[in-house]
Formats: structure tokens, sequence, C-alpha cells
């Protein structure tokens, strides 16, 4: 690698949040960048990269697999505990460096507008009274799946119907066009969405009502004892010097404590627990031991879709070969007029353009010096087959492009070109 | 500040003014260059606009599709080689017409109507996207199965000669996009034990192989192709009030037939401007001009194929389903910028909503004014030395695919793709079905799997569901259809893709 001093300054920190876009991980995360980029609190750019699916797995393997240099870290609430108790992926909190807690979310219990339901209580009954017949919206394995898990255990042979639903705007969606009966949510997805009066609040997983909804009132004071939080965590990967960790918690510290975080905290109300180092590692503990304690282990009985789309592509395909003989028969009686193919100059093109990205992989040469060199062997290839000999102009376009592409690509975009 | 007022501040803003500026002049000249196409320029530019805000890159992204669905009509016409696909229908009386000395007229003619069915699918885009939106809440899993299920369908059956190809084609894009974590149970499937497989395939390299890789193959080996060439004049390029006249029905008649064609998920704007000829033919008191110069035919052409890029914008903005191959492609942008296009896209992002529909409104007249100002100039373009073009692209490909996470396995896919896109050109299975297929695919797995879910693993709902039920016999009937139409013509197709 030939990353240079200058480009590494300005390399910038990148937090994957395995979520959407408009969901509470990417709403908070942004408000925290928004903080530091506002305030100079790091010396280098930090970037959103949203890389959903997977109820975070897949965030969460990009950042495992990252390189541990400090420069791309993971923005991962509890989900990263409840993906391993639900058996989703092998790995836990033990797979990353935990830099720091930051912000403590209420949970609650949603249910459509028109829903028949007034309260906690009265959806519970219905639940235990004809258990599998409410819809409860989840992404399975997630901690809004494990809140949901935790009311079905607190009353008891009370079931729901747990239906996969992806992340908060995607169930929101569901959950206005009547396609599921409830929905858990965070405190700060639902001051989101309550604004279209589509969806209604039954209770609040928490110790006491919220200042900001006091009238929604707890699920302990409907006699269900369920208490939920949900808490965002910074992770990096495994074996990140502890320097760097501990530089990153700083600027998160610092962030925290500026006015803009502390007011968009207060407005969508949520804690602003800010917890690093040893205290950090006992808190992940208690919570692992906590959630540890709940059967998640949730397979849903699916086709096995591969298996049928092999298949039909399988059958497609004999079908194509057998109508393809009796097309060929056809064209052949049929005179073509089209240019003398030049199979010969595209396998060249092809084998030099293979060992062009081979070089790039084993990253012997520069760059823009191996791209000026590809330009002007595959120009001169084709050049020779035709009327038109550009030379000149040839060299030109093959220095431009080797050297532009190096600087725009490394210093503006700031990519990590060999 | 509203959602309105953050798009316009970003329309009228120097930067983003630059923006479409280059969006449309890129788009133009690669939609005048044969060989290259506009899904090749917008997926070559997208690593570009990972900097950018959304709005920005929206902007450029947009500009670029307006330009190069009609930069195609330059080649198309003097040139007898539609510069992009969508100009087929071009060629049959824009070269004609330029070959007996109105090369003028033949391009005013398209400019014009092009101009005019970009503004008119404006119009539906403005009018339509919002109520489509809130339509489609209503819409759960089953439904959105059925629709999806009938965007594959129709493309399949509209895309080429054979369906079964088509077919083949759309359901080999579904099994290539399945490795990686299933978006159903969120555990890593078909990954050949390979960590880089965990996020299967992206989208990215996987069409920049597809399309550009596949086109520099056919050029290297047709490296000696070239068109008959017809002399530039600009006379005749402002049309009269006569024109105008004689073409308004015409005009506005190809325009709501390419909006309303590009609104149907799955098909582009070769369907578009094909069904608009065929149409205006039908109309016309002089049905036998057509293919010899008809004036007609270049508008209804022209008109349509605009037309359908406004129109399949809609379904985009509104549901989050690709109408085409560029927006299945723009519809990967707006993710990787973190937005989510669906019923929440006008509720949580409405500045790219309006951010979306101003640029095509403004994309549209820079465009005329662009190719009416340049147009001898752009003529040129076919003349580049495609020895320079072809090894310039290839960087391009690579440094594309490579940026997108920083890793050369993304590279080895797309030359992969690349080659896999040669192979199937050449047998003659349709490209564009892969596409679609490869996008909707996991969106039809999960809406599946979560319906399967709250049926409790009955799949009754699909027809029991009344909008269901209708999507999904629309699907059969697409399927069924061109088997009986064969059955009792034995007249070709003709070839469309």
């Amino acid at each position: 690698m030939s990353t240079g001093t200058g480009a590494s300054r300005n390399r910038p920190l990148k937090i994957i949040v395995p979520f959407g876009a408009g969901g509470g991980s990417d709403s908070f995360v942004r408000m925290m960048q928004k903080a530091i980029t506002d305030e100079g609190l790091s010396n280098r750019p930090w970037v959103i990269i949203n890389q959903k699916g997977g109820s975070g797995t897949i965030g969460s393997r990009t950042v495992m697999a990252a390189p541990a240099d400090g420069f791309t870290i993971l923005n991962l609430h509890e989900a990263i505990m409840t993906a391993k108790l639900s058996g989703k992926v092998p790995y836990g909190p033990e797979a990353f460096e935990p830099i720091a807690a930051t912000g403590r979310a209420s949970m609650m219990v949603i249910v459509p507008d028109d829903s028949k339901f007034q309260s906690l209580k009265q959806l519970m009954a219905e639940a235990r009274a004809r258990p599998e017949t409410i819809k409860f919206g989840a992404n399975v394995g997630a901690p809004a799946h494990f809140a949901g898990i935790l009311l079905e255990r607190a009353v008891e042979g009370a079931k729901f119907r747990t239906v996969q639903s992806g992340g908060g705007q995607q169930r929101y969606t569901l959950l206005i066009g009547g396609h599921l009966d409830m929905g858990i949510f965070s405190l700060d997805e639902y001051i989101n969405y309550r604004g279209g009066g589509k969806i209604r609040a039954l209770a609040i997983l928490d110790f006491e009502p919220n200042s900001a909804i006091p009238d929604v009132p707890t699920a302990q004071s409907q006699g269900i004892d369920v208490i939920h939080h949900n808490t965002h965590y910074w992770w990096a990967p495994k074996g990140t010097p502890t320097v760097k960790i501990d530089a990153i918690a700083a600027v998160l510290e610092k962030a925290m404590n500026t006015d803009l975080v502390k007011a968009q905290l207060a407005r969508t109300h949520t804690e602003a627990l800010f917890v690093r180092g040893d205290a950090l590692k006992t808190l992940i503990t208690e919570r692992m031991e906590t959630l540890g304690q709940v059967d998640l282990s949730h397979r849903a009985e699916l086709p096995n879709f591969p298996l049928i789309v092999s298949c039909v592509v399988a059958g497609l395909l004999l079908c194509v070969i057998a109508s393809h003989r009796s097309e060929r028969d056809k064209e052949a009686s049929r005179a073509i007029d089209r240019p003398k193919a030049q199979p010969a100059l595209a396998w060249a093109v092809g084998a030099i353009t293979l060992f062009y990205v081979a070089l790039l992989q084993l990253r012997i040469v520069r760059f823009a010096i191996l791209t000026t060199l590809f330009i002007l062997v595959v120009g001169a290839l084709l050049a020779a087959r035709l009327p038109r000999k550009p030379w000149l102009a040839m060299g030109e376009v093959a220095l431009l492009c080797g050297l532009g592409m190096e600087f725009v690509f490394k210093r503006v975009f700031v990519i990590d070109l060999p | 500040m509203t959602g309105l007022e953050i798009a316009l501040q970003q329309l009228m803003s120097p930067i983003g003014l630059l923006l479409m500026l280059v969006g449309t002049t890129l788009g133009i000249t690669v939609g005048a260059i044969p060989g290259l196409t506009g899904a090749m320029l917008i997926a070559l530019s997208l690593p570009l606009t990972f900097t950018m805000v959304p709005e920005q890159a929206m902007i450029l992204l947009i500009s670029m599709y307006v330009g190069s669905i009609s930069g195609g009509l330059i080649t198309a016409t003097l040139l007898r080689m539609p510069g992009t696909p969508a100009s087929i229908m071009t060629t049959l009386d824009g070269y004609p017409m330029a070959k007996s000395g109105r090369p003028g007229r033949a391009l005013g003619l398209g400019i014009t109507a092009s101009l005019v069915g970009g503004l008119v699918s404006f119009a539906f885009l403005v009018l339509l996207s919002r109520p489509m939106a809130a339509i489609s809440t209503k819409l759960g899993p089953f439904e959105f199965f059925s629709l999806v299920l009938m965007a594959l369908v129709l493309i399949a059956s509209t895309g080429g000669k054979s369906l079964c190809r088509s077919l083949l084609s759309g359901f080999l894009g579904i099994l290539v996009a399945m490795p990686g974590i299933a978006g159903s149970t969120g555990a890593a499937r078909m990954t050949f034990g390979l960590t880089e497989m965990n996020d299967g395939f992206k989208l990215l390299p996987v069409l920049i192989g597809l399309f550009a890789i596949s086109q520099i193959i056919q050029d290297v080996l047709h490296i000696d192709a070239t068109g008959v060439r017809v002399e530039m004049s600009r006379r005749g390029l402002w049309l009269s009030v006569d024109d105008w006249r004689a073409q308004w029905i015409n005009l506005l008649r190809s325009s709501v037939i390419g909006t309303w064609i590009g609104i149907l998920p799955g098909v582009g704007a070769n369907i578009g401007s094909v069904t608009a000829y065929s149409a205006a033919k039908r109309c016309s008191k002089t049905p036998e001009a057509f293919g010899s110069g008809s004036d007609e035919g270049i508008v209804a052409a022209e008109s349509a194929n605009n037309a359908t890029v406004g129109g399949a914008l809609i379904p985009l903005i509104s549901m989050g389903i690709p109408g085409s191959v560029i927006d299945a492609i723009l519809l990967g942008a707006l993710v990787i910028h973190g937005l989510r296009p669906g019923p929440l896209l006008f509720e949580q992002s409405p500045s790219i909503v309006y951010t979306i529909m101003g640029t095509y409104f403004i994309a549209n007249l820079a465009m005329a004014v662009i190719m009416m100002v340049s147009i001898g100039w752009l003529a040129k373009l076919a003349d580049l030395p495609r020895a320079l073009l072809v090894p310039v692209i290839i960087m391009f490909c690579v440094i594309g695919s490579y940026a997108l996470s920083n890793r050369l396995f993304d590279v080895w896919v797309m030359l992969g793709f690349g080659l896999m896109g040669y192979v199937m050109e050449r047998s003659k299975i349709p490209l564009a079905p892969f596409v679609i297929g490869f996008v909707l695919g996991p969106i039809a797995e999960e809406k599946l799997s979560a319906g399967l879910m709250s049926s409790g693993g009955s799949f009754l709902p699909i027809i029991t569901r009344p909008i269901s039920a209708v999507l999904f016999l629309i699907s059969i009937g697409l399927l069924v259809l061109p088997l009986v139409r064969r059955y009792h013509s034995s007249n070709a197709e003709s070839e469309t893709s």
C-alpha cells in the first residue's frame, strides 16, 4: 500500500450503520456525525455507510472482517447480541472491541390507529385467548422481536404470530396498511412516525411514563411486567489498538456533551447514557446474561427458494438449448452479411485486461503507471487494425487517465487505490 | 426548511446547475456514440456520487438518464446506427429523411419530439407519484409479491424474441441475487465458503460487467465496423407552426403511450417507442410513408422514448420498483445514499422527491437547448477513434467496481459478468430481464416470506386477496398469451430488443 501521510490524514473514518436510512440507529448516528463535523471534534471526516440487511448482520460482518486499523467502526444496538443468541450468526459482542455505549432508547408497543385494542392488557388477553392470531411484526432475532417474546413470557399462554417485517420504516408501512396487528418501535421511531396520525401507542416498556407522551402508560402499570430498552453501542474490529479505541471514544464523549446532541437527545427522549472502558464491558456482559435467558431461536418454515430457482433455471436452460438447435439451422440458411469478427483481437484484449487486474491485486506497480501502460498497450493493439492511427492523442489520453484517475480517486474521493 | 425549498435551493445552486449541465451533456454524448449506453454511463458514474449529498447525486444521475435517451437520435438519424437501443425506431424514418437531403429537419423533429415527450411525462410524474405512493401502502406482502411477479413476467414477455430465453434470463438474475445473507432469515447461503460472498454479488459490478464489458467485447470484435454517413446540415432544424399543427395529436398520443409504458415495471424505452410508432402508423393518413422518412414516425418514436423516462420514475419513487434497467441503477443509487424509495420517501425525504422531479423537468429543457446548439459538433462524435475509447472504458469499469468498497473482488466479479453478458447476448438471451430479476428477486423473496409467515405457510392468499389475485392473473395471462399468439400465427414477431 502506498498510502502517504497526506492521504491518511484525510482518510475518513467509516461508520457502518447496518440499517437503512431513516430508522432509529441511522438518525442517531447522523446526529452524532453532524455534531462531530460542526464542532470540529475529529481531525478526519466521519462518513456514514448504510449497509442494511440480515438484522444488522451484513454490516457487522463487514466490520468484523475490516482491518483493525481504527478506520472502520460499527454502530449497532443490542441486535449484535440478539443476532448471536437467535443463532443467526455465530459471533456476538466478543468478536469486537467495544468503544462506547451512547444513548438508551425506550421501546413502545404500537398498534394501527383503527385497532380494536385500547390497552396492552386487552391485547395480551386476546393473544392468550386466541394464540397465534395477532400478527406481530418484527425483524426476526432483533431486539424488537425479543421484546415481543418478553411480552409473551409475561402472560402465561399468550402467543403472537411473528411476521418477518424488516426495519422500522418497512414495519411502519405494513402496520398502517393493515398487514400487521402490532409492532414494537423505539420511542424515537414512534415520535417520528406518529405525525401521520395512523398509529397509536399502547404501552411504553420502561420504568415510568415518558414526559413526551405522559398519557401512554407503562406495561408494568397494566400488570405486564416487561422492561426493555435498547442501547446504542459502538464497536471496532477485534484487535484494534487501545489507543485508537480511546481516541474514538473520546470524540464520542465530546459529541455527547455538545448542545446539538443534548438538545436532540432531549427532543427524541433518549436517555443520554455514556459508558466506556471497564464499565462498558460489565454492562455488555450483564445484558448478554439477561438476553441469554430467553430462548430466541426461531426458524421460519419457508420454502427452499435457492433450490426452486435453480430448478427453474435448469429447466429453462434445457428448453433454450433445445430450441437453439432448430433456430441455428434456420439461420444458417439465411445469408448473414455482418462484418467479419476479430476473435483473436478480443482474446488478446481480454488477456491483457486480466493481467492488468491481477497486477493491481498484487499491488506491485502503482495504479497511475500501470493504467497508463494498459491504455497504451490496448490502444496500440486496436489501432493497428484501424485505418486511422491517432498515436499522439493516445499517449495524451493514457497519461491523462493514469495520473488524472489516481488524483481524482485518491485525493478527491479518498479511495484506497493500489 | 421544507423539502421543496431544499430541492429548489439544490437545483438552483451553481453546483446543482453545473452538475445538471455536465450530466445532460455527458448523457447526450454517450447516447450519441454507438457502443456506449446510458446504463453504462450511469453505472460508471455512480461511484463518483458517493461523496455528494443525495440531492446532488440524483441531479447528476437523472440528467444523465435524460441526456442518454435523447442523444441516440443523432447517430440513428445520420449514421443509421442507433446510439442507444431506445433509438432503434428512429433509424427507420430518421435516416431515410436525412439521406434524402433533409438531415436538419429529421434532427429537429427528433429533438422537439424528445422535449415534448419529456415535458408531458413530467406532468404525469408530478400528478401520479403521490397518489400512487398512497395506494401502495395498501399493498401487503402478497400484493407486492404478485406485483413483482408481474413485473418479471412483463419484461420477459415483451423483452425479446423468445419467451423461454427471456424467462431464463430473468430467473438467472434471481439466482445470481441469492448468494449472501438472505433477507428473510438473515442466514448466509450459497457463499461457497468465501467470506467475500457474504454480501453476495453487488448490483454495480454486475451491471458494469453486463452492460459495459459485454459491449466492449462486441466493439473489439467488430472494431472495423462503420456506419453509413450522411452530411450534416442545420437547415430545417426549427419546426414551423404548420408542423406543430400537423403533429400535436401525434406528439400527445405518443408521449402518453410512452409514459404509460414507462410506468409498467420492467418495460423500458425501446418498447415505448415501438408501441407509439405502431400506434402512429395505425392512426396515420399516410401509413405507407412510414419507414421511408415519415415526419410522424420520427415524432412518435422520439417523443415516446423520452416519455418513458418520466413514466418509469413514477413506480421508482412511489413504490421502489424500477421501471427499467437505468431505474434499477437509480434504485441502487438511492439505497447507497441511504434512502429507501417507496411510500415513505414523500414523508421522510420530500427534498429528494422534488429534486428528482425538478431535475427531470430542467434536464429536458437543457437537453433540447444543448442538442439544438451543438448538433454539428455532436454529429462528429461517431468519428471518435475506438482504439482510444475501448481501453479508457475498460479502465473506468475497473476503477468503478473497485471504488464501490475498495476491494478487487468486485472487479473480478465485474469481469466475470462481462463475459457472461457477452455469452448471453451471443445466445440471443436478452440482458434486461436479468437485471430486473436481479433487482426484484430479493424483494419478491422477502415479501413472499413475510406473507407466508403471516398466513402460517399458506400460499392461498396470493389468489384469495383481490388485488393480489388480479396481478397474479395478469402475470399468468402475459405468460400464456404469447404462446397462444404463436400458435395462431406463424409470423415472426418483430425484433424489439
